[in-house]
């Protein structure tokens, strides 16, 4: 499956953040969980990446489902103190499930971060997609790496400024933020002025037509998952309508 | 001789994704001193400078700041002892104009806000410009943006700085300003590490400490 086309990839992201979304019960969410962790690995996306990058959401994704669990005070009493009731089961149900659904679209989105760029514009132009939506796409893909980089090196200066960011107050650490992000969105700026200037200068859109030497075939495998996946996916929401609904 | 300002002691450093590693068995530097760090474009020398100031963690051996180790302290810390002027230096400019640059981190710190501005006007007089202190740093000049980048390094008053490749797209108008600066930082026993392969700059401060990087291997 690592070698599968962009498009069925693309395809099996929709099926699978299609169901995080429609999903309510945890349950059902905590399989689609494992079946999007098995879809992101066979896809060709690095586990161990994948797993020290997830760790860096873990505070966000607790906090989240925390925050549903005490403030949905709908269903039965599940955790009581006194006379006051802490948890209830509409709130826990529905923390659990945002938890778990933050952690399918991020398997969801390690599918296609195992992917060549040039092969993601290519299935989006084989899709009838404009070829100057697809190339903005590819481009996003190309940088996001850049601003990562310019984001660490903007933080590590403004630290070394003697900044001890544990030590700042939350009122200061939003405007510290707000300076923070000025370089790295005046970079992109200027990195996307570069690079449209560029490719004017190399005949970008001179011509209203563009032909591509590349062209992506699918494979069996490829015919058999884009058959496959729509039919699992009519077939789990009937399931679930059925069976899951709380 | 006094406790040198940087130490490195048998340190080794490897990019966790990439194969490329450091590895520097003895390195010393004092305030007051320059030193050359010398070499081939990726044999190393950016990641020895980030190495020595703390950026980057030793995966084995140890970085020594004024005889501590560097583990102890947090980035912010090691901010007051080193300071490290990137080679695109408006990678670490913040602000919108150059008096607020050098201000805001006064603020956000809660410091006393005339004297942090008495200090950043006389910084702006110092390396030529107070002129220019309502500017907006997108419309400054690379040498002009690299001395205000100095001079927010300043406001620390650290004991050393690493100037990463500091003549690169400048003009020779704005590298003899950048020799002055330097020359005026060395008057102040501020100690410098200037990573370079100019001819110019070696040439310049043949007087200094060479330290040479090849291959990820440090030759002090």
């Amino acid at each position: 499956m690592k070698t599968c086309d962009p498009r069925t990839k693309l395809l099996s992201i929709l099926v699978l953040t299609s169901l995080a979304i429609i999903f309510r019960n945890p349950l059902w969410m905590l399989g689609l969980a494992i079946c999007s962790l098995f879809f992101a690995v066979a896809m060709g996306s690095d586990f161990t990446r994948f797993i020290k990058r997830f760790r860096h959401f873990i505070t966000l994704l607790i906090g989240v489902a925390f925050i549903q669990i005490i403030f949905v005070r709908t269903g039965t009493p599940m955790l009581t103190i006194g006379d006051f009731s802490l948890v209830y089961s509409d709130g826990f149900n529905r923390g659990v499930a945002t938890g778990i659904r933050f952690f399918v679209i991020l398997c969801a989105a390690s599918i296609m971060s195992a992917e060549n760029h040039r092969r993601v514009t290519q299935s989006l132009l084989q899709m009838k997609f404009p070829y100057v939506f697809a190339f903005m796409m590819s481009i996003a893909f190309r940088f996001l790496p850049l601003f990562a980089t310019a984001f660490t090196e903007a933080l590590t200066a403004l630290q070394l400024r003697g900044i001890e960011l544990k030590e700042v107050p939350l009122g200061k650490k939003i405007r510290l933020f707000t300076y923070l992000l000025l370089p790295v969105i005046a970079e992109a700026i200027i990195k996307a002025q570069d690079l449209a200037i560029a490719m004017e200068a190399r005949g970008f859109r001179a011509l209203p037509q563009r032909t591509s030497l590349m062209q992506l075939k699918f494979k069996p495998l490829d015919i058999m998952l884009i058959i496959a996946l729509p039919l699992i996916f009519t077939a789990v929401l009937y399931s679930y309508n059925i069976f899951g609904g709380i | 001789m006094n406790t040198p300002v940087i130490c490195l002691q048998n340190a080794v450093y490897k990019y966790p994704k990439g194969s490329f590693s450091l590895s520097c068995p003895a390195l010393e530097l004092y305030a007051g001193q320059i030193s050359l760090i010398l070499g081939p474009n990726g044999s190393g020398k950016t990641t020895l400078s980030k190495l020595a100031c703390g950026i980057y963690k030793p995966d084995s051996g140890k970085l020594l700041l004024n005889g501590e180790p560097a583990s102890r302290f947090s980035l912010g810390k090691i901010g007051k002892t080193v300071g490290y002027l990137f080679q695109e230096p408006g990678r670490q400019l913040f602000a919108t104009n150059c008096l607020e640059e050098l201000t805001f981190v006064g603020e956000i710190k809660g410091e006393d806000k005339q004297q942090t501005a008495v200090l950043a006007e006389n910084l702006l007089k110092r390396f030529g410009l107070f002129e220019l202190r309502e500017r907006s740093i997108y419309r400054l000049s690379r040498g002009e943006k690299q001395r205000l980048a100095l001079c927010a390094i300043l406001m620390q008053n650290p004991a050393y700085i690493i100037l990463d490749e500091p003549t690169t797209g400048l003009d020779k108008q704005a590298r003899q300003v950048l020799y002055e600066t330097i020359d005026d930082l060395l008057t102040n026993s501020v100690g410098l590490a200037v990573i370079s392969h100019d001819h110019e700059v070696i040439s310049r401060y043949a007087q200094a400490k060479i330290i040479k990087v090849a291959n990820g291997e440090v030759q002090p």
